[in-house]
């Protein structure tokens, strides 16, 4: 078979899931309840999830935006501290950050869709900033080099010329925010706001009908969809970008005393309500429980979630090098190298919907949960890579095949090595996703599975976090090694293209 | 990276194999529990009964989706236990369900708590009760469900969303027990007098109570002792008194959760499981942990809620009128009950 039909077939597999979800959606729409939606309650959904949504992205952008362009641009002692701090709200997914400020204070502030957006956009705030520093990792010196020797000052130069060539990841970045909360529910569940993605499920498990969930999953897809377009414009050109050779880019300007102190104490104020706040809640009412805490049932889940997460990278980083080696071919055929980002519909389907995909399969087991988890998240290693192969020069390949590598030879010998820092840092982001991953872990849970997402939520809901204030320790401590290799390989990426 | 790929599959090899085609272990099979439940009402209850028969007891407790769940593998689990007795009905109704004669439960039950054709049994039941700050509020100035929509109550009644299960199965009996247009006006009235968003569990509308945020709540019985067993949740019930509704009326309505045992026929011993809950021991262990009031004829109920609304006239030793609605024409009703909380756009005082 030729290769890029391989491509596409192994596409539709891994996409399956989405797009059956997506195809009863269609299949089993029912005007009749559309209508009576669109004419109560639809209307409410929409208003709060784009206010939470908007409120989501700004503060994000706020937090995740100015540690990225201070720890990129200046040199300074404890940078790579800093660096490692933004990533920290990662481990503490916005259902966990909801449940614990719910527990703590009774301030109505706390309970609404402001505290929704704020606890969302400080839990995606590590994407705006890792985004962002990659962006900036590629900002060719010789621009800005361009503009100082016309006289132009730093001010003129960032707004002249940096934000302009920033200005297409920061609207992709904000639109992956922006879709992320557009999907949750979790968070929003917990704080009884009510947008569309709880308005629909509320309606679905009210009426226990399997179309309105169908038809909530392909609402909140295509706005998703919509919302994902930039990031995904930007990743179809950097699959079509060609290298142009060596680019010197900015090189970090040495910070004074008084402007490091200024960027660690920015740096921690933006991670505050994502990881401080809700940590300093659950570390001060885990003192108070460890030695009344039974450790085994904790041990237990813990050792689920580590083999869980482990083996959901496992499995990504498989169905990644298999994309590569169909992509890499020699013979690139635009729509299919197109075709990947399909997979990113299983990332957009609301995950409680496309657990409904694999309950209809009949499957279930500990590898049933691997499978979802690993197949929503795989666009994060997926999409990076095809984006960094594309960057790559074709000359590489073409070399290695002349000198007589074969396409597997070319892609483990040559490639791999190039591929290598994208490759670790999505199998870390995987991993850190897939351990706090609650959805599809709750509704696809084998007999005896235990994890810390699902002993977190099970408390949550009876008002009880404090007793999961030692799981949502174990949480970060879990994900903290990854974090600190992502934040490594993110302060270190591109100085010099090669 | 190769090593930590190679690590990452075979673990993935020995997990999926491991539970997917897992070998049955020595001794006997487990039992596989699917319940929308909380662990905490239910581990209690499956320990006692490994301890008295040796058999294991898995459970997977599930928020939502149970009967899709169902519905994807019908035979996954050997018993399904739901927290609300209509979506045992529509499991009933949806042919999820086997039918099991037992004598005990045709014995032992109460005869209006026993499912169509011995398909499942109410194991438990609630009431759905008004909570009101004692400070703030008389019981005297107390009477029906209907009366929460008077305009003197505008601004000072809490209550979770109004498409959770409890308040849809609420409504769904007011819907047959008063009618529909008598029930709309009634959830159109609820909804004038929230006081803030429906929103949280039932335990977050005490803690709003108790908080100031508003004076009464619509809650089931039992949180009320297990507010009081929890330390921290302690302050909230002890400003709080119980109201039993309706009853000089119909009577109050009812939660009712449910047992049935699924298509699944891999374990003869899920029916002992089953018989177990309904049996005397079983129900003594339920009403005494869960605080829920007992099915069992000859079990009374735990005296934490045998002493709740003593104050009340006609209610004595935890015995009250209830307004005994068939869950049959009950479930009938979510649909209507649904377009009614749509069109008042209930969530959104």
């Amino acid at each position: 078979m030729p290769y890029p039909l391989l491509l596409l077939a192994l596409v539709a597999v891994v996409s399956a899931p989405g797009l059956y979800i997506l195809g009863l959606g269609v299949a089993q729409f029912s005007p009749a309840w559309w209508t009576h939606l669109a004419d109560t309650v639809l209307p409410g959904y929409l208003a709060d999830s784009l206010r939470v949504t908007g409120g989501a992205t700004l503060v994000a952008l706020a937090l995740g935006g100015p540690p990225a362009w201070l720890t990129f641009r200046y040199a300074f002692p404890g940078r790579g501290w800093c660096v490692f701090t933004q990533l920290l709200p990662l481990t503490l997914p916005a259902y966990v950050a909801a449940g614990l400020y719910m527990e703590a204070f009774t301030a109505d502030f706390f309970y609404s869709r402001w505290a929704l957006a704020m606890e969302l956009g400080a839990a995606a705030a590590p994407l705006v900033f890792m985004f962002l520093r990659l962006a900036l990792a590629r900002l060719p010196a010789a621009l800005f080099d361009t503009a100082a020797s016309l006289g132009h000052g730093p001010l003129a130069r960032f707004w002249r010329v940096g934000l302009p060539l920033l200005a297409m990841p920061l609207i992709a970045a904000a639109c992956l925010v922006a879709a992320e909360a557009l999907g949750d529910f979790g968070a929003a569940s917990r704080l009884g706001v009510t947008t569309l993605s709880v308005g629909l499920h509320d309606q679905w498990h009210a009426l226990q009908r399997q179309e309105l969930a169908t038809m909530l999953a392909l609402i909140l897809f295509l706005l998703a969809a919509l919302l994902a377009t930039p990031v995904i414009r930007l990743g179809l050109r950097g699959q079509r970008a060609h290298h142009a050779g060596s680019l010197q880019t900015l090189q970090p300007l040495k910070a004074s005393a008084a402007g490091a102190l200024a960027i660690h104490l920015a740096c921690l104020l933006a991670v505050l309500p994502g990881f401080w706040g809700p940590l300093a809640l659950a570390l001060g009412w885990a003192r108070e429980r460890l030695d009344k805490t039974n450790l085994t049932p904790l041990f237990q889940d813990a050792g689920t979630t580590l083999a869980t997460a482990l083996a959901c990278v496992a499995v990504c980083l498989a169905l990644s090098l298999v994309f590569a080696y169909l992509l890499e071919t020699g013979e690139r055929v635009r729509r299919a190298d197109r075709s990947i980002w399909l997979v990113a519909v299983n990332y957009l389907t609301p995950s409680l919907v496309l657990a409904l995909a694999w309950l209809a399969s009949g499957l279930s087991g500990h590898g049933v949960v691997i499978l979802a988890i690993a197949v929503k998240l795989l666009p994060l290693l997926l999409l990076p890579l095809a984006d960094a192969l594309g960057r790559l020069p074709a000359a590489l390949g073409e070399t290695a095949r002349g000198l007589g590598c074969s396409r597997g030879q070319v892609l483990r010998r040559v490639l791999l090595p190039q591929l290598a820092p994208v490759l670790a840092g999505g199998a870390l982001l995987v991993f850190v996703l897939a351990a706090t991953e609650l959805t599809l872990s709750l509704t696809l849970q084998p007999f005896g599975y235990g994890a810390l997402s699902l002993r977190i939520f099970a408390w949550a809901g009876i008002q009880m976090t404090q007793l999961a204030s030692v799981w949502v320790v174990c949480l970060c401590l879990l994900c903290l090694y990854p974090i600190w290799r992502l934040s490594r390989l993110i302060d270190h990426s591109g100085t010099t293209h090669a | 990276m190769i090593s930590l790929l190679v690590a990452g599959l075979a673990m993935f090899a020995v997990v999926a194999h491991g539970h997917v085609n897992a070998a049955e272990p020595a001794g006997p099979t487990p039992i596989r529990v699917l319940s929308d439940r909380t662990e905490s009402h239910l581990k209690p209850l499956f320990e006692a009964f490994t301890k008295q028969t040796g058999i294991p007891v898995e459970a997977v407790y599930m928020d939502k989706g149970l009967i899709d769940r169902v519905a994807g593998n019908p035979t996954e689990a050997d018993v399904l236990i739901t927290k609300d007795a209509e979506l045992m009905e529509i499991a009933r109704e949806k042919g999820f369900l086997r039918p099991h004669d037992s004598s005990l439960i045709r014995q032992e039950i109460d005869k209006r708590f026993q499912g169509p054709g011995g398909s499942y049994f109410v194991d438990a039941y609630r009431a759905r009760l008004i909570f009101y700050a004692r400070d703030r509020v008389k019981p005297e100035q107390l009477s029906t469900y209907a009366d929460l929509a008077a305009p003197r109550w505008k601004g000072r009644i809490c209550i979770r969303s109004g498409y959770h299960d409890y308040n849809v199965a609420l409504f769904s009996q007011m819907n047959v027990a008063y009618g529909p247009e008598k029930t709309r006006a009634l959830i159109r009235g609820l909804h004038d007098n929230l006081a803030r968003e429906p929103k949280g569990n039932d335990r977050e509308q005490a803690k709003m109570i108790h908080a100031g945020k508003c004076d009464l709540a619509l809650m089931n019985v039992y949180y009320h002792p297990i507010m009081m067993d929890n330390p921290e949740q302690r302050p909230w019930a002890e400003g709080i008194g119980v109201f039993y509704p309706d009853q000089r009326q119909g009577g109050a309505f009812i939660m009712r959760s449910a047992v049935g045992m699924t298509q699944a026929k891999r374990n003869r011993d899920a029916a002992r499981l089953v018989e177990f809950m309904a049996s005397r021991e079983g129900q003594f262990i339920m009403t005494n942990l869960t605080y829920q009031f007992p099915t069992n004829t000859h079990v009374a109920p735990s005296a934490k809620i045998a002493t709740l609304g003593a104050d009340q006239p006609g209610v004595k030793d935890g015995r009250f009128r209830i307004n005994f609605v068939d869950l049959t024409p009950a479930a009938q009703q979510r649909e209507a009950v649904v377009k009614v909380l749509n069109e008042v756009r209930f969530d959104k005082p």
